[in-house]
């Protein structure tokens, strides 16, 4: 009998690019040929595993938890409207522009709306993410808004959001209920 | 002796949890393979990945066939994968008129080596770790690796690493026919 297929003949072998007459007479390369064949993974890499919160999630679908992503909710600490006016400004003239910051526990997140003629302009931005978190997208009822290449958020609409959710990772930022009515006492 | 498919299966269908997540462990990487390769971004490769393993739940009671349950796996994945970008082009069409997005859908025949490649995977973690470093060689090396190098890595002579792989494939192949990854018959057709 020959001397046994070398590695790359058989992969030869295996990818029908070339016939060899020892295969017929040898089980052992015969067989090393046809796993090969059957797996043809010469050159790749191995696939990789998700992140291990995503299967923990999946896992959790068994087990009657919530299949909805974790969610978390942001506390408001600035609003500009309910920030005391500068001397000799009078509050009609702060209406048109609001500035508003909210934290969760590990970010931050800016926000300033515009009032223009025709609706309001918004600008945000996501602070304090890590690499882990460096995707991140703002959603407004079923409209996702990402964000350009230095990371700000800009988009316009006739009427200013009540709801704003940050979508982050595998988390939901739920941003509390916008109110854009400044509250006259 | 390893579990097929159809045992963890039967074990999902009788609510059993740990089951349900033996299976998912399985094929982690696989349906995160054909998320990931779709062209999805991170986060809706994620709702792509969490979709499939949901439908899975949802249809567990209509699976016909859990022997292919992979090959299941992988169509949903795809579908869920090309949902999102349809709907992720539809976005993009509406802020700028007439573009067009770069997304190519996963072509079937990869699909197949995607699962072949998990298979031949799930079957190497269960054999004993010399083994599978030896294998993992033979199958992933690129094709310009020759024994003596293979050899060389492992530190051991390449006079006996023939009959050590003899062995090792031998064992895998008995693992991949206890998972049903491999058709029993054709393969002894062929070899004997």
């Amino acid at each position: 009998m020959d001397k046994h297929l070398s590695r790359k003949e058989l992969l030869r072998a295996a990818r029908k690019e070339q016939s060899y007459k020892h295969l017929d007479e040898c089980q052992e390369c015969r067989e090393a040929c046809r796993l090969l064949s059957e797996f043809l993974v010469a050159g790749s890499l191995p696939l990789k595993n998700p992140p291990e919160a995503w299967v923990a999630k999946a896992v959790s679908i068994a087990g009657n938890k919530p299949i909805g992503i974790r969610s978390k909710i942001a506390e408001l600490i600035f609003d500009s409207w309910a920030a005391p006016h500068p001397v000799g400004v009078r509050g009609s003239e702060t209406l048109e522009d609001r500035r508003l910051r909210f934290e969760s526990k590990e970010l931050l997140f800016d926000l300033r709306a515009e009032k223009k003629k025709s609706g309001w302009s918004f600008v945000a931005q996501v602070h304090g993410l890590s690499d882990r978190y460096e995707k991140s997208r703002i959603r407004i009822g079923k409209e996702i808004i990402e964000h350009d290449a230095v990371g700000v958020f800009q988009w316009s609409s006739h009427r200013p959001p009540r709801k704003i959710q940050l979508l982050v990772n595998d988390s939901i930022v739920e941003i509390p209920e916008l109110v854009w009515r400044i509250n006259r006492k | 002796m390893s579990k097929s498919d159809r045992q963890i299966w039967e074990g999902i269908i009788s609510g059993d949890a740990g089951a349900w997540e033996e299976l998912i462990r399985r094929y982690q990487a696989l349906v995160y393979a054909v998320a990931t390769r779709a062209g999805l971004s991170l986060l809706d490769a994620s709702d792509c990945f969490q979709n499939t393993w949901v439908a899975l739940y949802s249809n567990r009671m209509s699976i016909d066939n859990p022997d292919k349950i992979s090959s299941w796996l992988v169509t949903t994945a795809k579908r869920e994968a090309l949902r999102m970008n349809r709907r992720k082009a539809r976005e993009v069409n509406v802020e700028k008129a007439g573009g067009s997005p770069d997304r190519s859908p996963l072509p079937d025949e990869v699909l197949v080596e995607l699962e072949r490649q998990a298979h031949l995977e799930i079957a190497l973690e269960e054999i004993d770790p010399r083994c599978r470093k030896l294998l993992r060689e033979f199958f992933y090396a690129p094709e310009t690796r020759s024994y003596e190098e293979i050899a060389d890595s492992l530190g051991i002579s390449s006079n006996s690493l023939g009959p050590i792989r003899h062995r090792c494939l031998k064992k895998l192949r008995k693992i991949l026919e206890e998972k049903g990854y491999i058709d029993v018959r054709k393969i002894d057709s062929d070899t004997l």
